[in-house]
């Protein structure tokens, strides 16, 4: 049974919801944290419902599922009580050990840390580019400097590792983890007057993952075309964001 | 206790025997660092505490970790000396590697529902330091600087337990534990008094009268006068990181 491809808004009746058992997940289709649980779901092979909601008028029913009215948000209908867990990172971690199948965390404790770490040290630049990536017509001079020197450290560190994913020589959870921003910095080649890209020679390695990256089965299960998200992101621009252009062209 | 000296520009990097003991980099005052001693101490981990003035920090600490923040914790006994950083990051991995005294539940939900919470009383922490650190503290009386702990309140009533860990404290407890414990120090640094409200909050308060009694908390507390005396340095601009090693000098010469 499919759920309406679309996201539910402020003042809409609640869905009935199959009681199947089947694990509940609510996201916004754009948003690139509930991106990292898509990925842990599809690597996992783990059914799911999929329920999307508007960030911006969030349906009131949505507080039910989702005290804070936070994204992504995973329900475990399964369970006694039917609890709901947020947080992108712990939702991940859980899915995991849950599911130990294809484990992503490392097992060793230090190595394990060391990448969480890495994975923290992604958030400075998110914060640098979120003003270029999201259009934003006021955004710091200094934001793709500061941008590109945040992102030095990945690109030294997939050096010292000296493996094509940051997980070695098989797709892990810093490579799942950091990929959904990855996906959406070439919006800015559309959406950017100076057509902005990532310096071929600066982040020869990075790009090199990057392409490894877009071949992976799951990644491309979870795909959004380039071109939707530059339209994501220029509709947010216009006052109203249309989080449904993620479904154009879905039958 | 420990010696409590922060070292600053030109201090010289402090030499330790080659005894496989961890080294964690801390700040007396720090809360975030106060986290990683309490896993430590309530795992009676062994480890040499290295405190660090912030703002005149070593110039041999940024080679310690780059990110030249406290907590740092350095672990010796892996090859090329490893530095972890991020409170949160290190008591993971302390409860992972160290599982004696385990600190999260084992039932894989439970933990993550517990590492939500911890992550949630984020939203605490940010009105507790708009409170602190306010200008003007008095325009504040209509603020619910408490909306935060409400969830607390209400967890810990609906376990029936005496902690959240259980009969003892758990890894929720020490993470929310250094925030309670600079709570106290409101009292001494604004007129008017801010204070959990017993009907309110009758089973948080219950709550961190148990905790004060913890082994693990008494290694590393300090009253709410002493907090706030440090508090109020920091907010006049001079943080005074050494005033618990300059009262014991003193006591020591006198």
């Amino acid at each position: 049974m499919a759920l309406p491809q679309k996201h539910f808004k402020r003042g809409s009746t609640k869905p009935e919801l199959p009681e199947d058992g089947v694990p509940r997940f609510f996201s916004m289709a754009f948003c690139p944290f509930s991106h990292r649980v898509r990925l842990m779901l599809a690597a996992k092979h783990i059914e799911h419902h999929k329920i999307y909601v508007d960030l911006i008028e969030k349906p009131e029913w949505y507080k039910d599922f989702s005290p804070l009215g936070k994204v992504p948000a995973l329900q475990l209908t399964g369970v006694k009580d039917q609890p709901t867990l947020v947080e992108s990172l712990i939702i991940a971690e859980y899915l995991d050990q849950q599911y130990p199948q294809t484990r992503l965390f490392p097992t060793d404790p230090l190595q394990k840390a060391l990448d969480k770490i890495l994975i923290e040290r992604f958030a400075p630049v998110v914060s640098a580019i979120y003003p270029v990536l999201t259009c934003n017509p006021n955004a710091p001079k200094d934001a793709i400097p500061n941008f590109e020197n945040a992102l030095d450290v990945f690109e030294v560190e997939l050096g010292k590792r000296g493996t094509p994913y940051f997980a070695g020589q098989h797709i892990g959870i810093v490579d799942y983890m950091i990929w959904p921003w990855f996906e959406r910095f070439p919006s800015m080649k559309i959406n950017t007057e100076q057509k902005y890209e990532l310096d071929t020679k600066r982040f020869e390695k990075l790009l090199k993952w990057r392409d490894l990256m877009t071949q992976d089965e799951v990644v491309q299960k979870t795909a959004l075309d380039v071109q939707l998200h530059a339209e994501f992101q220029k509709s947010k621009t216009l006052g109203n964001p249309q989080y449904d252009i993620a479904f154009k062209g879905t039958p | 206790m420990s010696n409590t000296q922060h070292l600053t520009i030109g201090s010289p990097k402090p030499v330790f025997p080659d005894d496989g003991i961890l080294k964690l980099y801390s700040m007396r005052f720090c809360p975030y660092a106060h986290r990683v001693h309490l896993v430590l101490d309530a795992k009676k981990i062994p480890y040499h505490a290295i405190y660090i003035n912030l703002r005149d920090k070593p110039e041999w600490f940024s080679l310690v970790s780059s990110s030249t923040k406290v907590p740092a914790l350095e672990l010796v006994k892996e090859q090329g000396n490893p530095v972890l950083i991020e409170s949160l990051i290190i008591c993971d991995y302390l409860d992972e590697k160290y599982p004696e005294v385990p600190l999260y539940p084992k039932d894989l939900l439970k933990k993550a529902q517990e590492k939500i919470l911890i992550e949630r009383f984020g939203q605490f922490i940010n009105a507790f330091y708009y409170l602190l650190l306010h200008d003007n503290p008095e325009q504040l009386v209509d603020t619910d600087h408490y909306a935060g702990l409400v969830v607390y309140e209400e967890e810990l009533k609906r376990r029936c337990t005496k902690f959240f860990g259980g009969d003892s404290p758990g890894m929720l407890d020490y993470m929310m534990w250094p925030w309670c414990e600079r709570f106290d120090s409101l009292k001494y640094t604004f007129e008017q008094k801010f204070e959990l409200s017993p009907e309110r909050f009758p089973t948080l308060i219950k709550w961190r009268d148990l905790m004060i009694q913890d082994r693990a908390v008494k290694c590393f507390y300090l009253d709410g006068q002493t907090h706030a005396k440090y508090m109020n340095s920091r907010r006049s601009g001079q943080a005074d990181y050494n005033m618990l090693y300059n009262e014991a000098k003193r006591v020591k010469l006198g």
